[in-house]
């Protein structure tokens, strides 16, 4: 119970630490909206003109992108201080981190609040009402039920190659550049349908580096559409089950590396 | 600012970066990813008409595009955020004080920077990118030196661009909004990801009243073909103009900026 109130105050403490100045947290947020309006616009002058991109239209495209955006803020919500993690240990804040009574993982996960979810959860909304009306998704109860179920899977997908990315910074040290292409540079990967891509493309998005189970499977499920590509009836529901097992070899993976760690000294 | 001390400064900040050899080669993963994702969309979208010419590219003209103009970008990296850190950390107060010119004292760092980027990852990835995909690009040596010339005004373009934007840090405690906002508009309006020759005619305005346009896709249409020689002059003379512009408005700043400072001790 202490534990837990002890994680509260950590989290309180950086959401007032971010909300310090206002104008430039309002400021923010309409930046990353205009960068995702942007995102969209484009897509928006693509299929203006091609009409569709493989078989889905600008409803599907736009639901695939909200799915992506909900999984998205969550994610940055969540797992946002790892993306700068190398830093904690080039600067040897990490040992302050291994001091204290509580696990390493979930102070660092509590240690920073990402204010930019509020700009992702406002376009994941309205890309779902858009894409809802233009694709014209027919909203059964399983589907109300299935789709935070969907978003909480594709959370664990995105945190958990985010925390098996940043553990490379436990053997590396430094590893910025690899942190920022695995989270961000391959986000670009599924703003599109996975099926564009070649076969062998199409494999490793769905089995090696999951993040097709982000959106592209599971919007198969709420368009009713029928498979293509790779895609197996059954991959449709996989992205929970996917989530979990990504997020168990994410954590060893944590935990391995916490055990090699060697302090930089500084 | 005498030419010599110029290239002396460039190539202090080239060799600054030479010292990343993981985070350069995952530079050229990440360049590739992107050449990869944006010729695959095109390639999907040509794939689904019988016509093979759309809006006056065919497909090997959009797969020449995509890859040259992802190349002239990644030849165009550079830290933009130099001058908030200078400001941040009050190392901006020996900037005030040297006898040389900070304009020209931050391009040559941007320069060290890019060339770094162009030799160890622009060069390869095209070399990757002609084995892989249906490239064409015409060899008119008056082309090539109309490219060069274009090219380096886009890139003094949008170096003042980001020194105005940088310059912002005199006025405000927080510029990152700024950055992604800029990072927003140039993705939309420069034709990094979709050529202007596609934008909807409602858009063309907007797109012809900015400066964008002639940082990427001017100096990638030069390269590729797409425009008759006869027309290059006055696409470098509207690239030359803008320059004058943007100095106007960067040394505005500067003289505003200087005046606001506050160095807040060491």
């Amino acid at each position: 119970m202490d534990t837990i109130r002890i994680y509260l105050t950590l989290f309180a403490t950086s959401i007032k630490a971010r909300m310090e100045y206002k104008a430039s947290f309002l400021f923010y947020i309409f930046a990353i909206l205009t960068f995702y309006i942007g995102q969209i616009g484009l897509l928006f002058v693509l299929l203006n003109r091609f009409h569709q991109i493989k078989g889905w239209t600008m409803g599907e495209m736009v639901f695939l992108y909200s799915l992506h955006a909900f999984a998205y803020g969550f994610t940055n919500l969540i797992f946002s201080q790892l993306v700068n993690f190398d830093k904690m240990i080039v600067d040897g804040e990490f040992d302050r981190v291994l001091v204290r009574p509580l696990s390493p993982l979930g102070q660092v996960i509590f240690s920073k609040f990402e204010i930019s979810t509020a700009a992702h959860l406002i376009i994941g909304f309205t890309a779902l009402y858009f894409g809802t009306h233009l694709a014209g998704i027919e909203w059964t109860l399983r589907k109300i039920l299935l789709f935070p179920v969907i978003v909480g899977g594709a959370v664990l997908i995105a945190g958990g190659i985010r925390l098996v990315v940043t553990a490379v910074a436990f053997w590396t040290l430094r590893n910025r550049s690899l942190v920022h292409t695995v989270i961000f540079s391959t986000k670009e990967f599924i703003n599109y349908p996975v099926n564009i891509y070649n076969l062998g493309m199409q494999f490793f998005l769905t089995f090696i580096f999951p993040i097709a189970f982000i959106n592209f499977y599971p919007a198969h499920f709420f368009l009713d559409r029928s498979g293509e590509g790779l895609l197996h009836p059954a991959l449709e529901m996989g992205t929970p089950i996917v989530g979990i097992i990504v997020f168990i070899v994410s954590t060893f993976t944590w935990r391995v590396g916490v055990n090699h760690y060697q302090s930089t000294g500084s | 600012m005498k030419p010599e001390l110029f290239f002396k400064f460039v190539s202090i900040s080239f060799q600054k970066q030479v010292t990343y050899r993981f985070d350069c080669f995952v530079g050229i993963v990440n360049g590739f990813l992107y050449v990869f994702i944006f010729t695959s969309l095109w390639k999907a979208l040509y794939s689904q008409f019988d016509t093979t010419v759309h809006n006056g590219f065919t497909l090997t003209a959009i797969v020449t595009y995509a890859v040259l103009v992802m190349a002239v970008r990644i030849s165009f990296t550079m830290d933009d955020s130099i001058i908030y850190r200078k400001v941040m950390d009050g190392s901006i107060a020996m900037e005030l004080v040297r006898p040389t010119s900070f304009f020209f004292m931050n391009l040559a760092e941007n320069v060290g920077h890019s060339l770094f980027h162009t030799m160890a990852r622009t060069f390869p990835i095209v070399i990757i990118s002609l084995f892989l995909f249906d490239i064409s690009i015409p060899f008119e040596p008056v082309r090539l030196l109309a490219f060069l010339f274009s090219f380096f005004a886009g890139y003094i373009l949008i170096s003042m661009l980001n020194f105005a934007a940088g310059l912002l840090a005199f006025w405000f405690v927080e510029i990152f909004p700024f950055m992604l906002f800029k990072y927003a508009l140039f993705t939309f309006f420069s034709g990094g990801i979709v050529p202007i020759d596609f934008f909807p005619e409602f858009l063309k305005p907007v797109v012809n009243f900015l400066p964008f346009q002639y940082m990427l896709y001017f100096p990638t249409v030069i390269l590729t073909g797409r425009v008759p020689l006869a027309e290059v002059h006055s696409i470098i003379i509207s690239q030359l103009m803008w320059i004058l512009i943007m100095g106007v408005i960067c040394s505005l700043m500067w003289g505003a900026g200087k005046k606001k400072l506050v160095i807040q001790g060491g």
